[in-house]
C-alpha cells in the first residue's frame, strides 16, 4: 500500500532517500517539486535561479536523492546542501548558510495552521487533522484555521482529510513547525493523477464523529444522478433521516421536520426559501459552494431559531492563485463562474445560473401547472351561455436565475469577506380572453403570476488573536419575497365610467432579516474548547393577502428583535469521552420573554472502532413559515413571526441516541431520535365563512397544534475504493395533533414509515458510473367518505365531497431508480472538461403526487396526479483549471 | 463483526415494535343523510329532499344517490310544528325555522332565519331599446349599461335571476340560435347588478328576481378543494348530516326589451 510505503521513506537524511521514479519531459522546477512532494522533503530554491525548459529524460530509479540532485543540477550553475530532510539550492557562488536552516527540536508543542486547496488556495473549513497513532486531533474552523496542542514530537505525522479531497499525510519537520503551517490538499478529480503517493482517498459523504452531523463533497456530488444537473439539496436527500420522496420540494424534511424548521445558513446569513421551479431544484449554484454540513438534530448552541436541523453552507472564496473561468450547460440551465485573484492575498468569485426554455423545463413546468386547481374564479356575471366565441390565449413564460459573488481578503491574522447572493423564480401563466359577438369585442384577462426569490449578503471579519483565541464578526441582511397574483380583470361600466375590478387573490409576503453576530472560539487546552457569542436579529415581515381587491384577509406588518447569547464547552474527558454542554438564552421583544435552550451532546469511544453518541436539547423557533391551505392553488405558505398569541412560538425537544462502527473502509451507523414538537401553526380558510362578512376576523383562522416525530436511521457505507456508496434506511413516524381536525392525532402529511436508499458509485478510469434507488412508503392523504349533489335554489347543481378522518389513507409507495455516467477529461495541460449523462426515473415508475376527486354523473371519480416519469439529461461543463 | 450483529438485532427489535399498527380501512359512510330544503316566504316548501351519500369506492360503477323515505320530518317555528304545506299571510322576516328528524338513531337538525325582504329594488330603465342585427349588416358598436340597484347596508349576500317571460322566442341577433332564457348571478355581497345591452339576447318581457340569501347558502358556492392535499369537509349547516336548510327573501321587478 502506498501509505506504508511512503512512511518507510522517512529517513534522517534526505540524501539517502532512494528515488523510485523516472522523470521524462519535465522542467527542472517540476521535477524538484515532485521530489519534494513525493518524499516529503523540503526543497528550498529561488524560482529565478532555476532554468526553464524541458530537461532531457533520465532514469533515476533506485538512485539516492543525493545522486539524483547532482545529476539534475549538473551544468546549471547551481549547488546544493542537505540538512536532515531539508535541501537548499542556490546559485553557484552564493553561500548556503547552514545555520539558517537548523531549527530547534521540539517536543510536546502546539501548532497552528491553515488547510487549503492546493489548486485554488481556497481555505477548507471543517477539515480533520489527526496526529497519527494518537487520538489527538482537531477540526479546522470555518476559515480553515486550526490549532493543535500537545503534539508529541517535531517529526509526528498529521493525517489531514476533507470530503472530496485526497487525504494527506504531513510529515512534520523542525523547519515546518517553525511557523504557522499551511497544508494544501489536492481536490479529487476523476483523471488519472500523475502524482499520487501521499493521497489516500476521497469521500463523497462523510459522517462526522459528532452526533447527527454529515457533510457531502460538492465536487463529488457532480457524479450523482440528478434531474437537471448537480443539486445540493437533492444530494442530501439521499441520506438516511432526510426524506427523498418529496419530489416537489427541494427543501429538507429532516427527521419528521418540515423545510422551514431547517435553518439554512449561507456564508452566515439565513436563507428562507431554497426552491427553484416549484421545488424541483434547490436555489444554490454548486459552483459557488465550498462546503455543506448538515446537522440532522441535536445541534449545538451556536445555532438557533429552528426546531429541526441546520444546514451550513460555506461559499467558495475563489482562486487566489490564478485566474479561473468555467461554464456549464444542461437541458435545464446554463451556468458560469469566474475567479479572480485580488493581489496576493485576496480573491473574487462570481457565479451565475439561469434556466432556459427546454423540453425538460417545460415538462416540469407543465406537470405543475396542469395540477393547479381550477381557474381562479368564474366571472360573477354570466349573461347566458353560447352567446359567442371566446378565445383564451396563454403564453406561459417563466425562468429562474441565481447569482453569487464573494470577495475575500486575507491578512496574517485577519480575514475580511463580503458575500452576496440573489436568486429568483418568475412564473407567468397569464392569459388574455377575447369575447367576440357580432363583431363586437370585449377584453379581459387572467393573471397567474408567481414570483419568489432571496437576496442575501454578509460581511465577515475573522481574527485570530493568538493561537488559542479566534473570533468572527458578521453583519448580514437577508430578504425573502414571494408574490402571487391569481386574478381575473373585469371591466365594469358604471355611470359612463370604465372601472377595472380584479377578482381573485393577491398575496405578497416579504421578510427582511438584519443580523449581527459575534462568535468566539477559545481553545483553553487541547481538551477544552469554549465557544461563546452574541447574536442579534431584527425581523420585518409583511404579509398581505387580499381577495377581490376589497377584502384584506391578512395584512400583517410584524417587527421583532431577537437577542441571543450562547455558551458551549467542548470537553474531552478520560481520553474517551467528548462532552458538549451548552446553553442559549434569547430575549424576544414581541412576547417580552427570555427563552432558555439548554443542550448537551456526548460521544464515547468504546474502542477504536465503536462509538456511542447521545444528545438532548431544547429548541425555539420565532420566525415561522405557515402553511395556508388553498383550494385554488394547492398549499401556499408565508413567513410570519410568532407572537405567543394566535401564532405560538415553536418549541421542540430532541432526544437522540446512536452508535457507529467504523473501520478504514466501512462505516455502520445507527441513530434513534424522538422529537416533541409544540406550537406548530397552520392557517386555513377552509373553516372560515367564505363569503364576505363584515364581522369576520381573519386572524381567527390560525390553528395551533403539537406533534411527535420519532424514528431510527441505519447507514452502511463503503467509504473508499473504486466502488463506494451506501445503504440508508429510515423508519419514521410523524404524528400531529391539531384540535381543529378532531380530537385524535393524525399522521402528518410528510410522514413516511419506511425509506430505503441505495447510492452506488463506481470509478472506472476517467468514468464514474452511479446509480441511486429510492423507496419510500406512500404519504398519507385524506380521502372522501362519500359525495352528494345539491340542487341550488336557482336550479343549478353543485357537487360536494364529504371527507373522512384526516390523513388515514396512504398513496402508493414511492420508488425510483436514477442512473448517471460522468466522464472527466483534460483539455490542454490544465483545463478540465466534464460530460455527464443522467436518467431520472429509469424504469418510468408512476409515482403519485396526490389525488383529486370529482363527482361526475353521480359517480365519485378519483384521479391520480403523478410525478415525473423517465427524464434524461446531459450536462457539459468546462473549467480553465 | 459481533457488535454489528448485536446492533442489527436491537434495531430490528425496535422496528417491529414501532410498525405494529397501521390501518388502511376504507370507511364507507352509510349513515349520514344529505338534506336539501329551502324556505321562501309566501311560497310552499316544495320538497325536503333526503338522500344518502354516494359512497367512495373507486372501482364501483354508476351509483345513484339513494333516497331516504322513512324519515319523519318536522319544521318548527315558535314551537309550532308545520306540515309541509303553504302558509299564507305569515310574516316572512327574521323568523327562525328548525328542521329535525330521527335517522339511524341520530337526531338530524338544522336551523335557519328568514332574511329581511330586499329594499329599494329598482332598475334604471324599464324599457330597453336594441337594434335588430340582420346578417350582412354592420352591427351597432354601442353598448349601454342598465343598472339594477338595491340597499345593502348590512353586507348581505344577494343573487339575481333574470327570466324571459315570453313563450315566443324573438332573438335580437341572427347569431343567437339557442334558447337560454334564464340568467343567474352567484351570491355575492353587492348592491348593484349591471345589464349590458350587448348581452341581452331576446326581445320581450323579462322578470328580475332578487334573492337575499343567508351565509349558509352563499357558502355552498365557494370552490371546494378536490385535491387529496387539502381535502376538508364541505360547509353544511345540518347537524349530524350534510346539505342545506335555508331561507330566502325576494323582491321582483320587470323590464321589456324592444326593437328600435
Amino acid at each position: 500500500m502506498s501509505v506504508i510505503f511512503a512512511q518507510q521513506l522517512v529517513a534522517q537524511n534526505a540524501g539517502e532517500i532512494s528515488v523510485t521514479k523516472n522523470y521524462f519531459g519535465k522542467t527542472l522546477k517540476n521535477t524538484l517539486d515532485d521530489l519534494a512532494l513525493s518524499y516529503n522533503i523540503d526543497i528550498d530554491y529561488d524560482k529565478e535561479d532555476i532554468p526553464k525548459g524541458i530537461m532531457p529524460g533520465k532514469s533515476f530509479k533506485g538512485k539516492p536523492l543525493n545522486t539524483v540532485l547532482q545529476l539534475l543540477l549538473k551544468d546549471k550553475g547551481l549547488h546544493y546542501k542537505i540538512v536532515e530532510m531539508q535541501v537548499v539550492i542556490r546559485k553557484t557562488g552564493k553561500k548556503i548558510l547552514l545555520e539558517e536552516k537548523i531549527y530547534k527540536r521540539k517536543n510536546n508543542f502546539s501548532l497552528s495552521g491553515t488547510i487549503k486547496d492546493k489548486k485554488s488556495g481556497e481555505s477548507l473549513p471543517f477539515a480533520q487533522i489527526l496526529i497519527k497513532n494518537t487520538k489527538n486531533g482537531t477540526v479546522s474552523n470555518v476559515d480553515g484555521y486550526f490549532t493543535l496542542f500537545k503534539i508529541p514530537t517535531d517529526t509526528s505525522v498529521f493525517l489531514v482529510s476533507y470530503t472530496g479531497y485526497k487525504t494527506k499525510r504531513v510529515f512534520l519537520s523542525p523547519k515546518l513547525i517553525s511557523k504557522d503551517i499551511v497544508i494544501e490538499l489536492i481536490p479529487e478529480n476523476n483523471m488519472i493523477d500523475e502524482v499520487n503517493i501521499t493521497a489516500e482517498s476521497e469521500e463523497l459523504m462523510k459522517v462526522y464523529k459528532d452526533i447527527s452531523v454529515v457533510s457531502m463533497s460538492t465536487k463529488q456530488m457532480k457524479t450523482l444522478p440528478s434531474l437537471g444537473g448537480q443539486d445540493l439539496f437533492r444530494s442530501f436527500q439521499l441520506l438516511p433521516g432526510v426524506s427523498a420522496s418529496n419530489e416537489s420540494s427541494s427543501g429538507l424534511y429532516v427527521r419528521g421536520g418540515t423545510p422551514d424548521q431547517n435553518l439554512v445558513l449561507y456564508d452566515g446569513f439565513t436563507v428562507y426559501h431554497v426552491d427553484h421551479l416549484f421545488g424541483m431544484f434547490s436555489a444554490f449554484n454548486p459552483n459557488a459552494v465550498k462546503d455543506v454540513k448538515l446537522y440532522k438534530g441535536g445541534f449545538e448552541s451556536k445555532y438557533g431559531g429552528r426546531l429541526s436541523s441546520v444546514m451550513e453552507i460555506t461559499g467558495k472564496d475563489g482562486n487566489e492563485k490564478n485566474f479561473n473561468l468555467g461554464a456549464g450547460v444542461s437541458f435545464l440551465s446554463i451556468d458560469g463562474f469566474a475567479e479572480i485573484p485580488l493581489g496576493k492575498k485576496g480573491s473574487f468569485l462570481f457565479t451565475g445560473r439561469r434556466s432556459f426554455q427546454s423540453f425538460l423545463y417545460k415538462d416540469i413546468f407543465d406537470s405543475f401547472n396542469d395540477s393547479d386547481a381550477a381557474s381562479p374564479e368564474a366571472p360573477a356575471q354570466i349573461m347566458g351561455k353560447g352567446m359567442g366565441r371566446s378565445m383564451v390565449q396563454s403564453e406561459p413564460s417563466s425562468f429562474f436565475y441565481d447569482l453569487n459573488a464573494k470577495a475575500t481578503y486575507k491578512f496574517d491574522k485577519d480575514i475580511f469577506s463580503l458575500s452576496f447572493y440573489n436568486g429568483q423564480d418568475d412564473l407567468d401563466n397569464s392569459s388574455t380572453t377575447n369575447i367576440s359577438r357580432g363583431g363586437m369585442r370585449m377584453g379581459g384577462g387572467r393573471n397567474d403570476l408567481t414570483q419568489w426569490g432571496n437576496w442575501g449578503t454578509s460581511a465577515k471579519w475573522s481574527r485570530r488573536w493568538n493561537k488559542s483565541f479566534y473570533s468572527n464578526a458578521l453583519a448580514s441582511y437577508s430578504k425573502y419575497y414571494s408574490k402571487r397574483n391569481m386574478t381575473r380583470n373585469n371591466t365594469v361600466y358604471r355611470n359612463g365610467e370604465t372601472k377595472e375590478i380584479n377578482r381573485g387573490t393577491i398575496e405578497d409576503n416579504q421578510l427582511q432579516d438584519y443580523t449581527f453576530k459575534i462568535d468566539n472560539e477559545w481553545k483553553i487546552t487541547q481538551n477544552n474548547q469554549l465557544e461563546f457569542g452574541l447574536q442579534s436579529s431584527y425581523y420585518n415581515i409583511d404579509y398581505l393577502f387580499t381577495r377581490n381587491d376589497t377584502i384584506e384577509i391578512q395584512n400583517r406588518h410584524d417587527q421583532a428583535s431577537l437577542s441571543t447569547i450562547y455558551f458551549q464547552d467542548n470537553l474531552r474527558l478520560f481520553n474517551r469521552l467528548t462532552l458538549i454542554p451548552g446553553i442559549r438564552a434569547s430575549f424576544y421583544d414581541v412576547t417580552n420573554n427570555i427563552y432558555f435552550e439548554p443542550r448537551v451532546s456526548l460521544n464515547y469511544d468504546l474502542n477504536k472502532k465503536i462509538q456511542l453518541k447521545a444528545s438532548w436539547g431544547q429548541y425555539y423557533q420565532f420566525a415561522k413559515r405557515i402553511i395556508r391551505d388553498d383550494m385554488e392553488s394547492g398549499s401556499r405558505d408565508f413567513w410570519t413571526l410568532g407572537n405567543g398569541d394566535d401564532i405560538p412560538i415553536g418549541f421542540a425537544t430532541h432526544y437522540i441516541g446512536g452508535l457507529s462502527y467504523e473501520t478504514h473502509n466501512y462505516l455502520f451507523s445507527a441513530e434513534a431520535y424522538y422529537k416533541n414538537l409544540q406550537g406548530l401553526s397552520e392557517y386555513s380558510l377552509l373553516y372560515a365563512p367564505t363569503f364576505q362578512q363584515q364581522n369576520v376576523n381573519y386572524d381567527d383562522f390560525f390553528y395551533e397544534g403539537t406533534g411527535v416525530a420519532k424514528g431510527i436511521e441505519l447507514l452502511a457505507q463503503k467509504k473508499y475504493g473504486k466502488y463506494t456508496g451506501w445503504v440508508g434506511y429510515t423508519l419514521g413516524e410523524v404524528k400531529y395533533d391539531f384540535p381543529i381536525y378532531g380530537n385524535e392525532s393524525f399522521m402528518a402529511t410528510h410522514d413516511v414509515t419506511h425509506e430505503l436508499k441505495f447510492v452506488n458509485s463506481y470509478k472506472w478510469g476517467k468514468w464514474v458510473f452511479s446509480a441511486s434507488w429510492i423507496y419510500g412508503t406512500g404519504k398519507p392523504y385524506t380521502a372522501p367518505t362519500g359525495a352528494y349533489d345539491i340542487t341550488m335554489a336557482d336550479g343549478s347543481v353543485n357537487s360536494f365531497i364529504a371527507v373522512g378522518d384526516k390523513n388515514t389513507f396512504r398513496l402508493p409507495d414511492y420508488h425510483r431508480l436514477d442512473i448517471a455516467a460522468t466522464y472527466e477529461f483534460g483539455i490542454g495541460s490544465k483545463s478540465i472538461g466534464n460530460i455527464g449523462f443522467s436518467i431520472f426515473n429509469l424504469y418510468n415508475r408512476t409515482n403519485t403526487w396526490y389525488k383529486t376527486f370529482e363527482l361526475v354523473d353521480s359517480e365519485l371519480i378519483e384521479t391520480d396526479v403523478n410525478l415525473l416519469g423517465i427524464t434524461p439529461n446531459i450536462t457539459l461543463s468546462f473549467k480553465l483549471r | 463483526m459481533k457488535n454489528t450483529a448485536i446492533i442489527t438485532v436491537m434495531i430490528f427489535g425496535f422496528l417491529s415494535a414501532i410498525t405494529s399498527c397501521e390501518q388502511n380501512n376504507i370507511d364507507i359512510d352509510t349513515t349520514t343523510p344529505v338534506v336539501e330544503a329551502y324556505l321562501i316566504p309566501g311560497k310552499p316548501v316544495e320538497q325536503v329532499k333526503l338522500t344518502k351519500l354516494i359512497p367512495y369506492l373507486s372501482d364501483n360503477g354508476n351509483y345513484v344517490a339513494e333516497g331516504i323515505s322513512d324519515a319523519e320530518i318536522t319544521i318548527t317555528n315558535n314551537n309550532e310544528n308545520y306540515k309541509l304545506l303553504p302558509v299564507p299571510d305569515k310574516s316572512g322576516e327574521n323568523q327562525t325555522y328548525n328542521i329535525d328528524f330521527e335517522y339511524n338513531n341520530k337526531t338530524i337538525s338544522a336551523s335557519t332565519i328568514t332574511p329581511q325582504k330586499p329594499t329599494n329594488f329598482t332598475m334604471s330603465q324599464n324599457i330597453i331599446y336594441i337594434d335588430r342585427l340582420v346578417e350582412g349588416e354592420r352591427p351597432n358598436m354601442e353598448n349601454a349599461i342598465y343598472e339594477i340597484t338595491w340597499d345593502n347596508d348590512d353586507g348581505s349576500n344577494y343573487y339575481i335571476s333574470i327570466d324571459l317571460l315570453e313563450t315566443e322566442i324573438d332573438p335580437v341577433s341572427f347569431m343567437v340560435t339557442d334558447t337560454v332564457t334564464q340568467t343567474l348571478s352567484t351570491p355575492s355581497v353587492t348592491d348593484v347588478y349591471n345589464i349590458n345591452s350587448r348581452l341581452l339576447r331576446y326581445y320581450g318581457n323579462h322578470r328580475v328576481v332578487l334573492y337575499k340569501v343567508n351565509e349558509e347558502y352563499a357558502n355552498l358556492y365557494e370552490n371546494t378543494s378536490t385535491s387529496s392535499q387539502s381535502l376538508t369537509d364541505p360547509y353544511t349547516n345540518i347537524e349530524n348530516g350534510k346539505g342545506i336548510f335555508t331561507a330566502f327573501n325576494t323582491d321582483t321587478l320587470f323590464f321589456e326589451v324592444k326593437e328600435y
